[in-house]
């Protein structure tokens, strides 16, 4: 594929990718991975899912990068990444302006009725998902859940949390410190 | 935070401010695991705790808006908060800052893979990135427990956020299917309390 190429795919999945990259897996998966004639085998498209969750930053931003790269080298990357992040300031803007514009009509109002509390229940439920990468030792990466059967605890993590809990919840802690500490105590204690 | 409502960044010249959002998420993405719900809570640390840039009610907006509209989470939560302290320039200066760490660390392992594989599988590496997980889950569960009184005001709230939480937890949903449906929801709870309320006027 050529970095053109690239980019123009990028577009489409950052704008099939409702509620988060999580649309991403399949509809790369759809595209790209399968034997030969495809671009991208089973075994290095799992490695490439699995090294973009466990380095920092977006993971779709990761996968674009990787697939790139794979694809097109230095320039494959520029065109996926560019693409994957073309839509998201021109959409937004799009969004706030149209809602603000009909702030009082039925749609917009039901939105906000409906979409204020499902954040809050979306945002604890990210939060479950990662207790349980850590705390309960679920499998990363997370293309399935765990069963019940695979989790135990890992009590370190479990500290780590709760020290966490408390000094975001009480103190103005400097984050950078903190998941700096946080990894330099389970390079030691999570093993 | 001060009590003046002129914010704080509005001292601020504009490549100043473009510069601070850029640098924000530059060492949020550079440090932060785990995507998009992980980088926003990150992200409302820095300009509400920290910085005072932003107040609970804007990220209780920015929270909504930016998980419906397609796209990475994280980029369209960089690209609102940027627009809203330094318009288009600071919403670009805050998804490149998104960016840019990911792009270069990933470029990196891409281009000597092998080595990097090894790394990330080493124990200690592992157990380092599952503390990081454990803190990030602890941050992300505080900035949820903080938009509760702003998110959760009604009964027909309680009840659409306890069936978005267990829906993804328990019975392994979607978001984007939970997105529709509360939307949906909301739209029609807000259709029906019209009706009455009309009906009500009309007697």
């Amino acid at each position: 594929m050529t970095p053109v190429s690239l980019f123009l795919l990028f577009v489409k999945y950052s704008a099939l990718c409702f509620g988060g990259g999580y649309v991403l897996i399949p509809l790369l998966s759809a595209d790209l991975v399968g034997a030969p004639p495809r671009p991208l085998s089973p075994e290095l498209f799992s490695r490439i899912i699995s090294v973009s969750q466990v380095t920092p930053g977006p993971v779709f931003i990761n996968v674009a990068t990787f697939v790139g790269f794979q694809q097109a080298g230095f320039f494959g990357s520029l065109g996926a990444t560019c693409g994957a992040v073309l839509l998201s300031a021109p959409l937004v803007i799009l969004a706030v302006k149209l809602l603000r514009k009909y702030e009082s009509g039925v749609l917009v109002r039901g939105f906000f009725r409906g979409m204020r509390p499902a954040s809050f229940g979306l945002i604890l439920a990210a939060a479950w998902i990662f207790f349980e990468l850590s705390v309960l030792g679920g499998p990363v990466p997370w293309f399935e859940p765990a069963r019940i059967s695979e989790l135990k605890i890992d009590f370190a993590a479990a500290g780590i949390f709760a020290a966490a809990l408390v000094l975001l919840g009480k103190t103005k802690i400097n984050l950078t410190l903190l998941l700096i500490a946080a990894a330099v105590a389970g390079a030691f204690l999570c093993r | 935070m001060g009590d003046a409502e002129v914010p704080a960044y509005a001292a601020l010249p504009p490549w100043k401010r473009d510069l601070a959002l850029f640098w924000a998420y530059f060492k949020i993405a550079a440090l932060v695991v785990g995507g998009g719900y992980a980088i926003l809570a990150a992200a409302r640390r820095e300009f509400v705790t920290q910085k005072g840039w932003l107040t609970e009610d804007d990220v209780v907006e920015m929270l909504t808006v930016t998980q419906t509209v397609p796209g990475i989470i994280a980029c369209n939560t960089a690209a609102w908060i940027g627009w809203r302290i330094d318009g288009l320039r600071g919403a670009a200066a805050a998804v490149l800052g998104a960016v840019c760490p990911s792009f270069l660390i990933i470029l990196l392992i891409a281009s000597g893979m092998t080595f990097l594989a090894d790394f990330f599988a080493a124990p200690a590496v592992r157990g380092a990135f599952r503390a990081v997980t454990a803190a990030i889950a602890a941050m992300v569960a505080v900035t949820g427990v903080k938009m509760r009184k702003k998110t959760v005001t009604t009964g027909d709230g309680i009840v659409i956020a306890l069936i978005c939480f267990f829906a993804i937890t328990v019975l392994r949903f979607s978001p984007p299917v939970m997105i529709a449906f509360a939307v949906a929801a909301g739209i029609l709870l807000e259709a029906v309390c019209r009706v009455r309320l009309k009906r009500e006027a009309k007697r």
